[in-house]
């Protein structure tokens, strides 16, 4: 038997029946596969999307748009109507998948059908000069089938396809204050919101890492791009989002968004910084601005007794 | 000599061990609580973005230290001088920081550590060299002893790769020509395998610990033979020369992650399982690149739909054997299996980027050249 484990149930601090278990896992007497099957399945998902589109992109010719939006119709239809029928009802917590390739067959079929939008919209320009709003109703149709079947993947999915959306719409709009950062900063602080309310109201709680995620790193790009100097008001913003980020994410011991935040402070600060300097005075403030940073980091790890 | 204490060592294992049992929720909270309790407080160990993030702006502090004070200096021995007292201080102040903070992995020290060891192997250079050329042999031959000398001390699974990547770049620095660096390379990882495998009374928290080094050695082995690298993501290849050092190396990209892949599956190592697929993964990508046939755009989904259908595959095969396993190994789910963080994330702009209009069909960035000359929008101007 495993030392820890034979330890552990003689203290009595494990069952015989969680002894045995953990002793076959940590023995090697058991290995579990799932994460492996997983790995392969997403890479099989990824690689099938891309090799699609890539056919779909050099054999127009070949195989003329009726082959290829009825190969893709029936593929991405196939996959949808699958998830419709195995998936489970929608619950407002999170809904275990009912087979392992689930996932990644709704994540096939919303990727087919994309692909399909997208040659239908390329080959006729039904849509023309608003085409992409393709992207936009894309990207809610894969919010609502994320929900609807609990999928983070297609999210993910749905998010970008938002985030381009938003960058196409705004940029085409002479409008300085709707430009493109102006977009990303606004569906960024609206992906945030959306994260708090999935956080508030219990429903599909677990996306809100995927929303924060999003979101914290389109509003904080959208801002560190427009960051010239210290009278630029965008280096202001940019520290004021940092620092209400870092102290957000440190209450709630979400330690990756912290040390995002971090990084954007520090790296929109030296924009700043360099600027006005120039020789050795560079690399002395790159040496005590870094360690300040460092200290204040340790400092902040005893402070809020981080965990591993 | 291991600056943490042996029992140190094996608590923060246990703690490790006992994280990874909660998160795959095979004991509950309050047993988990109850456990943590008995093996006493975990050793400081700061989470992996803030470790990163330390580690970022530590090694930014002491490069740029080092440029400072270095950069007036133009004697060679003058600068590998100024490079062994910088690497003995932040060696003094990676200690200082361990003991003063308490701390086992904070990310900050790790840096520090790190900058020694390449400080070091350029003090070597800098001391030893004669010419105004970059003597990469004795770099890389310092960098490997460095880094040995830091896996003994601190334990570090980087300085464990650290000392085969030095080595491998000390063998191809000695210019024997392409087919004898590759079987060498080929040979020195292999041997490096065997040593970290077969190496006496190791226990198990360090075995544990070298099980990525196990990884990264297993799949260099064959990646050195594969003589279509450059091919393999360089586009429409015209093959690498069918000799018969091609033929034998085409035959050991294959045989070498296969017998992985079997030792893995013998000895139930995950490591050697992991080296043993993607090196037959990459070895069958090499097939078109290695006899210069023509690469389809299709491809990429081909291997696709073989990835998915070996999954299910295997999956049925483990599910319908006696208790659902087969030579213990089993499909079941443990939590934590899927893909998440970044992966998803890969995930959307992959799904995202095949459909987007303006990827779908030729370049759309493509004028189609203009009758009267210039850059011509349209074909019709």
């Amino acid at each position: 038997m495993d030392e820890f484990v034979a330890e552990l149930s003689a203290k009595g601090l494990l069952d015989e029946a969680a002894a045995r278990r953990l002793d076959e896992l940590e023995t090697r007497a058991h290995v579990p596969l799932a994460r492996e099957l997983h790995a392969l399945l997403y890479l099989g998902a990824l690689l099938i999307l891309a090799g699609v589109g890539a056919v779909v992109r050099d054999h127009l010719n070949e195989l003329g748009p009726a082959t290829i939006l009825a190969a893709l119709g029936a593929g991405s239809a196939a996959c949808l109507v699958y998830c419709f029928r195995a998936g489970r009802p929608f619950a407002t917590g999170r809904v275990e998948a009912p087979n392992v390739a689930f996932d990644y067959i709704l994540y096939l079929g919303v990727g087919l059908a994309g692909i399909f939008a997208g040659y239908l919209e390329w080959k006729w320009h039904l849509l023309g000069e608003w085409w992409d709003l393709y992207l936009f109703f894309a990207g809610l149709a894969c919010l609502g089938l994320a929900y609807r079947f609990d999928n983070r993947l297609v999210l993910s999915a749905g998010l970008v396809n938002l985030a381009g959306w938003a960058g196409v719409r705004f940029s085409r709009w002479d409008v300085p204050a709707l430009g493109m950062r102006a977009a990303a900063f606004a569906l960024g602080a609206a992906l945030l919101c959306l994260g708090e309310l999935s956080r508030a109201s219990r429903v599909k709680s677990h996306f809100e890492d995927t929303y924060q995620r999003f979101g914290a790193h389109l509003c904080l790009l959208a801002l560190i791009f427009g960051v010239k100097g210290f009278e630029s008001p965008d280096l202001w913003l940019l520290l004021a989002a940092c620092g209400a980020l870092a102290i957000v994410s440190t209450r709630r011991r979400k330690f990756e968004v912290f040390a995002s935040a971090v990084v954007y402070a520090y790296v929109g600060a030296m924009i700043a910084l360099l600027r006005e300097m120039a020789g050795d005075a560079v690399l002395w403030t790159v040496i005590l601005t870094s360690a300040c940073v460092i200290g204040v980091l340790l400092w902040a790890r005893r402070r809020f007794r981080e965990d591993a | 000599m291991r600056i943490f204490p042996a029992d140190l060592e094996e608590r923060a294992f246990r703690h490790n061990i006992l994280n990874d049992w909660r998160t795959a929720r095979l004991v509950s909270a309050e047993t988990s609580a109850a456990i943590a309790a008995e093996l006493g407080e975990p050793p400081a160990q700061a989470a992996w973005p803030l470790r990163v993030v330390l580690f970022g702006f530590a090694a930014l502090c002491q490069g740029a230290a080092f440029a400072l004070f270095a950069k007036d200096l133009r004697d060679r021995t003058a600068v590998g001088g100024f490079a062994v007292l910088a690497a003995a201080l932040s060696i003094i102040a990676a200690e200082s920081l361990i003991r003063a903070l308490k701390v086992r992995r904070q990310g900050a020290e790790e840096a520090l550590v790190a900058g020694a060891v390449l400080m070091t192997a350029f003090a070597a250079e800098r001391l030893s060299g004669t010419d105004y050329h970059f003597e990469t042999g004795v770099f890389s031959f310092a960098l490997a002893a460095a880094a040995a000398a830091v896996y003994v001390r601190y334990g570090y699974r980087l300085a464990a790769i650290g000392v085969a990547v030095a080595l491998g770049v000390f063998v191809a620095a000695l210019e024997y020509g392409d087919h004898v660096t590759r079987v060498l390379l080929a040979l020195l990882y292999g041997a490096l395998l065997a040593a970290v495998t077969l190496w006496p009374d190791l226990p198990r928290r360090e075995r544990e610990r070298l099980e990525i080094a196990r990884f990264f050695l297993a799949l260099s082995v064959p990646l050195c033979l594969n003589l279509s690298l450059e091919h393999v993501t360089g586009g429409y290849g015209s093959g690498v020369g069918m000799d018969w050092f091609a033929w034998a190396t085409f035959a050991a990209i294959f045989a070498i992650p296969a017998c992985w892949l079997a030792w893995g599956i013998s000895s139930r190592a995950r490591s050697l399982v992991w080296a043993g697929s993607l090196g037959l993964l990459v070895s069958f990508c090499s097939i078109k690149p290695y006899f210069g046939w023509a690469r389809h755009s299709w491809d990429p989904a081909v291997l696709g739909i073989e990835l998915a259908a070996l999954s299910l595959i295997l999956k049925r095969w483990l599910d319908a054997g006696p208790a659902r396993r087969r030579g213990g190994f089993s499909s079941e789910d443990m939590g934590n299996s899927e893909p998440g963080g970044a992966l998803t994330l890969l995930a959307g702009v992959v799904a995202a980027g095949s459909a987007a209009p303006g990827s779908t069909g030729p370049d759309p960035m493509k004028g189609k050249g203009g009758d009267f000359g210039g850059g011509g929008a349209s074909g019709s101007y």
